[in-house]
């Protein structure tokens, strides 16, 4: 694969300067702050950016010659400026008056870059999370609000959660970081740790995933961006809830303007007692008769502590480098297991440690050689160091207490386990685009990675252990992307091919002698599709895509947790063709704006990987034969002025086992909820109270539909087991002062205190406060 | 008015259709139901990818049509044993430790009342209000077994007794070390005021099963649970096997026939006693000296289970002892393999002959028989075909009908309910 990737950086790196320049620049008022927000557009084209928080924009495709760039925004009078572009340029500071009309008849024209994302010709839902940082929430609270995501959390903090976005589950929905894949990041550093202060957009691709993300999520992608605009700022936060749940977060970054070095610090810490009430338990009563009482009790053995540090140290805006920056992540976390994957089998001595070090690689440069030529490159190392104890000889009960068993197994497993185990990943990922004008881009991605398993368990002297021997999972997928642009960027559409090659080398257990033995596969996969949007008018959007793609399986999908997921090395790719419709609505008044988006999407999977948890305590990964899943979901939403916001979003889902040689053709898949809908609303008030204030209120309520653990085809309903239908609603206040600078926000999750569940009916937490303090300071 | 009254029983009409039509429809309506309904209900274990689906059903008849767990029965937690008595049904969890009572009214399976235990390994009926379910030490270290009193009727444990099944098992391992083996109880009769627990040795951590030279039985008083001895003999090799084998064969007089099976399939790490048939005379608390089925001799084969019929006549599960020959094929009598063949055992004859009507077949945890009016109920199972069929055996004739189609694994229980 390598030869091919330098032989088409070679041929891209030969093609002489056609591309189109940019031009950067900064809008500040009238005290030389920058200005958020504005919109800057060349006069007579659709070409137009919104300024970042710094005020900071930067137009592209520009052509050489004479130009009117429009600046507009919100409360400032609006100004024109003539330019004569001769090269890639950054323009002298651009100071707006404030304008006397305040806050009224604006028309957007330029799109913020949220906007921009969205219209993209793939199907993608971008939260603006600027309202949101207000808010105490964490990103999976954010994502929860975005149509086609179920987000199924199995507890408190830290507990696991699966995120699953129009049928696809888990794996199949791939998360990123600033383009960079999370999934080797380790437990400690999941999305929930993420700060949404830090943020400044979520990406949520349903379906086709853009060539740029690399990877080879099958079901979407969730990207989420961090500010990097601003080049010095603190940021610290704390948050008290109930549980005795506690998270800090310290994030602060240095810029010396002299050189550009650039110093980033992130140090999180998450501790949380997850000691909610459980209620309706089952507790065998003492007189050893095995009945049981039905009970209310609080979680005894859930406890979650993680710590995580990630220094980064680099350079902005040299001439060899945009950014170019090394890190070191560090993290740590520590879990007790209360049960496994249902409420009857409790633990009180089951816990997993994990430790990963990460050192990492960025790097970006923009018109590379040539205009219009960009390179992004990343490269991380990871080393994880992970102990599942299961090593008690107890029985115990929600109460706490327990008895002594007869038999040696521990509490989890059907042997005692000490399994202690390294994981080394290796993951290098580059990315190249190419925008020859304002018709023609190209796009050119390459990752490869690396998954490596050893392990031991100290208490397995007779049965075979897993990975005593290494298991290694090599990867490299390349992709290649067209992009057109016709109709003044009316028509937009994008070819793309991606080529998928998997070699795993694992050990696999005999079934009839009990023995390892070696077992080694080998994939070449090739992929395409295309995706296409066309705007009806300015305010509507069509969007079209068809994609044949797949999807290898993951380290933790082929080789399990280590506990609670068993292994499965002989999972295969996942292939599936994926048809999506969308429509998008975005229309803007002077005081009201209405926003709506509908999407279809169908598929046909086969191989499909999901998890099968229809065992009551462990679960593990396999491949349904052939699946067929359909989703509709819409979403509207309606805001007025920046006083208040009402939202909905409705997701109803059909995934159809599609193997007519099962005896359970045509049945729903199991386990996965189908029907699910969220409500929002919100209100600003400015100046309430300190001057530069802002209060808001947030409302948002979840339905989930009742859903079946197992096959829903069998037995009788009555008798069935399943997840019953929940209705949870949240409420949140918020208070921020000083320009934002100073935040305070409590929170009540599950007013209510209903009993939402999730699997196996696995309770999730009552009703919980938290309050949550931030400051932020940036320069 | 005429008006208003139409709209009112329009109204009522409506409503009434509504109530209906959100009320659950799966729930027993007993005027729908027969009365006094007579048939079948059964352990349906209906697919193996989800490992856990297991479904207990009902069934008016055995020989027609296809027993499915499709829009009905019970959905079970995971894989489970099943047992009756009388006419309570139990589905006892194999993964969650969980054991569920079950009825029938009016042909409809309902839920009486459920208990929670640590280990159920095997079941026995000991009157008529209860059943013993004894517990094994998994995993070694420890030889204790729960001796469990299972009341049916309520559900509920009444009487647990701990003692090692037996406790005198040493082995030298490659080490030169001594090891304790546990003794893993098999099979459960009682008669009169004696529990006759078969066992096997067995090392608890790696699952060897060094010591194979002799047949064991223990005995525990009824209704104390008290361990009185273990009475043994060396010319053949254990009784019964993992999975609560049927292997306490008690014909007309209440003598008991033992099965060994010394079988590589039955998951025995090491064989070198011939597989056959030990009795003990009804109310004795040794062996019959001068009774020994030498089936593995005289026919080749292996014995692996079987169920009294009457005339002095059982139904068993044999495997060919030129292919049982080595651990390689351990637990091969578990469902991977077509393996098994079914004959029928003249106990005082000694003689076997198989019933060439049943296909080679697969084995499995359990083996349920079903004797109904002189003949015998079995799911057949073909790893060839995939498909698997009730059988009906006739053991007078030694022939055999193959009768409803089994839409799933395989049966693991079969009880009919009068």
């Amino acid at each position: 694969m390598r030869p091919t990737f330098l032989f088409v950086l070679f041929l891209a790196s030969g093609i002489t300067a056609w591309g189109q320049m940019t031009l950067g620049g900064q809008v500040i008022d009238q005290s030389g702050v920058g200005i958020p927000g504005i919109t800057v557009q060349v006069k007579g084209s659709s070409n137009g950016v919104s300024t970042d928080v710094e005020g900071n924009f930067r137009l592209k495709n520009l052509s050489k010659g004479p130009m009117t760039l429009m600046f507009s925004g919100i409360g400032f009078q609006e100004q024109e400026l003539a330019v004569q572009l001769e090269k890639s340029s950054r323009i002298d500071p651009v100071k707006l008056k404030e304008s006397t009309t305040e806050l009224s008849a604006v028309q957007v024209v330029g799109k913020t870059e949220t906007a921009e994302v969205r219209e993209q010709p793939y199907a993608v839902s971008v939260v603006d999370v600027k309202p949101l940082k207000v808010q105490n929430l964490d990103v999976n609270q954010v994502l929860g609000t975005v149509s086609g995501v179920r987000i199924r959390e199995q507890g408190g903090l830290g507990s696991a959660f699966d995120f699953s976005l129009n049928g696809f589950t888990g794996k199949q929905v791939k998360f990123f970081l600033d383009g960079v894949p999370m999934d080797n990041f380790g437990t400690s550093l999941s999305l929930n740790n993420i700060p949404v202060n830090m943020i400044s957009g979520i990406e949520v691709y349903k379906g086709v995933v853009p060539v740029h993300l690399g990877a080879d999520a099958l079901g979407g992608a969730v990207n989420v961006t961090t500010d990097q605009n601003v080049s010095n700022f603190i940021n610290a936060s704390y948050s008290i809830g109930s549980f005795n749940t506690h998270r800090a977060s310290l994030l602060a970054r240095y810029t010396e303007a002299k050189t550009g070095l650039t110093f980033n610090a992130n140090l999180f810490y998450n501790y949380s007692d997850n000691n909610f009430r459980m209620r309706g338990v089952e507790v065998p009563r003492p007189d050893g008769s095995g009945k049981v009482d039905t009970v209310d009790v609080d979680r005894f053995h859930d406890a979650y502590v993680s710590k995580t540090a990630q220094l980064e140290i680099g350079v902005v805006n040299k001439p060899y480098a945009d950014r170019l920056f090394i890190g070191l992540i560090a993290s740590g976390n520590e879990k007790e297991i209360q049960t496994g994957l249902n409420m009857q089998d409790v633990f009180g001595e089951v816990t997993t440690e994990d430790k990963v070090l990460i050192p990492t690689l960025k790097y970006v440069k923009e018109d590379l050689f040539i205009p219009g030529l960009d390179l992004r490159a990343y490269g991380m190392l990871n080393h994880r160091e992970a102990i599942r104890i299961d090593t008690s000889s107890r029985t115990y009960n929600w109460y706490g207490e327990y008895t002594t068993r007869i038999n040696n197994a521990g509490e989890f497993s059907y042997n005692k386990s000490l399994f202690v185990f390294e994981d080394d990943s290796e993951l290098a990922t580059a990315n190249l685009s190419y925008s020859l004008n304002e018709h023609h881009s190209f796009s050119l991605n390459h990752t490869y990675s690396k998954f490596t398993r050893v392990g031991q368990d100290s208490m397995r002297q007779y049965s075979e252990v897993p990975f005593t021997t290494p298991n290694t999972i090599r990867k490299n997928i390349s992709g290649f992307a067209y992009n057109l642009s016709l109709l003044d960027g009316k028509w937009k559409t994008s070819f793309f091919t991606k080529l998928f090659m998997m070699n795993s080398n694992t050990q696999v257990e005999n079934e009839e002698s009990g023995e390892l033995e070696t077992y080694e596969i080998d994939f070449n996969l090739n992929g395409y599709g295309v995706a296409s949007t066309y705007f009806i008018t300015p305010w509507a959007q069509l969007k079209l895509s068809y994609e044949n793609t797949y999807r290898l399986p993951e380290g933790e999908e082929m080789f399990g947790n280590g506990l609670t997921v068993f292994p499965n090395t002989e999972l295969e790719p996942e292939q599936s063709d994926n048809y999506n419709v969308g429509f998008l609505v975005s229309k803007v008044y002077p005081e009201h704006s209405i926003r709506f988006e509908g999407n279809y999407l169908y598929r046909q999977a086969s191989n499909f990987i999901r998890l099968d948890a229809s065992q009551p305590r462990n679960s593990n990964y396999l491949n349904q034969a052939r699946v067929n899943l359909t989703s509709y979901e819409a979403g509207v939403k309606y805001t007025y002025k920046r006083l208040a916001n009402i939202g909905i979003n409705f997701t109803k889902q059909k995934n159809i086992n599609a193997d007519e040689s099962d005896r359970l053709y045509q049945d729903d898949l199991p386990n996965q909820p189908f029907l699910f809908w969220n409500a929002s609303a919100g209100f600003q008030f400015q100046n309430v109270g300190l001057p530069d204030s802002k209060l808001s209120f947030n409302w948002m309520t979840v339905f989930v539909d009742k859903f079946y653990w197992k096959w829903p085809s069998q037995g009788t309903r009555r008798y069935k087991y399943d997840i019953p239908s929940q209705l949870s609603h949240n409420l949140s206040v918020s208070y921020s002062f000083g320009q934002g600078q100073y935040n305070a926000s409590l929170a009540c999750n599950n007013i209510t205190n209903a009993v939402v569940y999730d699997n196996f009916a696995m309770q999730k937490p009552g009703r919980a406060f938290s309050l949550k303090l931030s400051y932020f300071l940036s320069k | 008015m005429t008006t208003n009254k139409f709209n009112i029983w329009a109204l009522l009409a409506l409503l009434t259709i509504t109530t209906l039509s959100s009320c659950e429809t799966d729930e027993p309506d007993p005027e729908e139901g027969e009365e006094g309904w007579t048939g079948y209900v059964l352990g349906l274990r209906a697919t193996e990818g989800d490992a856990s689906a297991d479904y207990i059903v009902t069934a008016d008849d055995l020989m027609t049509g296809t027993i499915t767990s499709e829009g009905q029965g019970i959905e079970q937690a995971g894989w489970s044993y099943y047992t009756s008595l009388g006419d309570n049904y139990f589905s006892i969890g194999y993964t969650l430790n969980e054991c569920i009572g079950y009825k029938v009214d009016a042909g409809e399976l309902y839920l009486n009342s459920k208990f929670i235990f640590e280990r159920i390994d095997v079941v026995g009926e000991l009157d008529d209000e209860t059943f013993l379910a004894i517990g094994a030490p998994w995993g070694g270290g420890s030889y204790d077994c729960q001796l469990q009193v299972v009341n049916a009727e309520d559900v509920a444990i009444t009487n647990t007794v701990t003692h090692p099944i037996y406790e005198s098992f040493y082995f030298v391992d490659s080490l030169n070390e001594e090891v304790q083996l546990n003794a893993w109880p098999t099979s459960i009769y009682r008669a009169d005021d004696k529990v006759y627990i078969s066992l096997y040795p067995l090392h608890g951590t790696s699952w060897e099963t060094p010591v194979v030279d002799k047949a064991f039985v223990s005995v525990f008083s009824y209704p104390e649970l008290e361990y009185i001895k273990t009475f043994e003999d060396d010319r053949t090799s254990p009784i019964g096997y993992y999975g609560g084998q049927p292997s306490l064969v008690v014909d007309d007089e209440g003598d008991i026939f033992t099965i060994s099976s010394s079988s590589y399939f039955a998951g025995f790490t090491h064989v070198n006693q011939p597989s056959g048939i030990l009795k003990i005379n009804a109310g004795e608390t040794e062996f019959d000296e001068d009774y020994f089925f030498n089936v593995e001799e005289d026919y080749g084969y292996k014995i692996l289970n079987a169920k009294y019929v009457g005339n002095g006549k059982a139904v068993a599960r044999v495997s060919n002892a030129d292919e049982d020959i080595s651990r390689d094929y351990q637990w091969a009598a578990f469902g991977n393999y077509d393996v098994l063949k079914v004959v029928i055992i003249d106990l005082d004859a000694q003689t076997l002959t198989e019933v060439s009507d049943i296909p080679v077949h697969a084995g499995q945890y359990q083996t349920p028989y079903l004797l109904e009016d002189g003949k015998v109920y079995m799911s057949i199972r073909q790893n060839e075909t995939g498909e698997a069929y009730v059988y009906r055996i006739d053991p007078e004739t030694a022939t055999a009908e193959r009768g409803a189609e089994i839409d799933g694994i395989e049966l693991q229980g079969i009880f009919s309910h009068k």
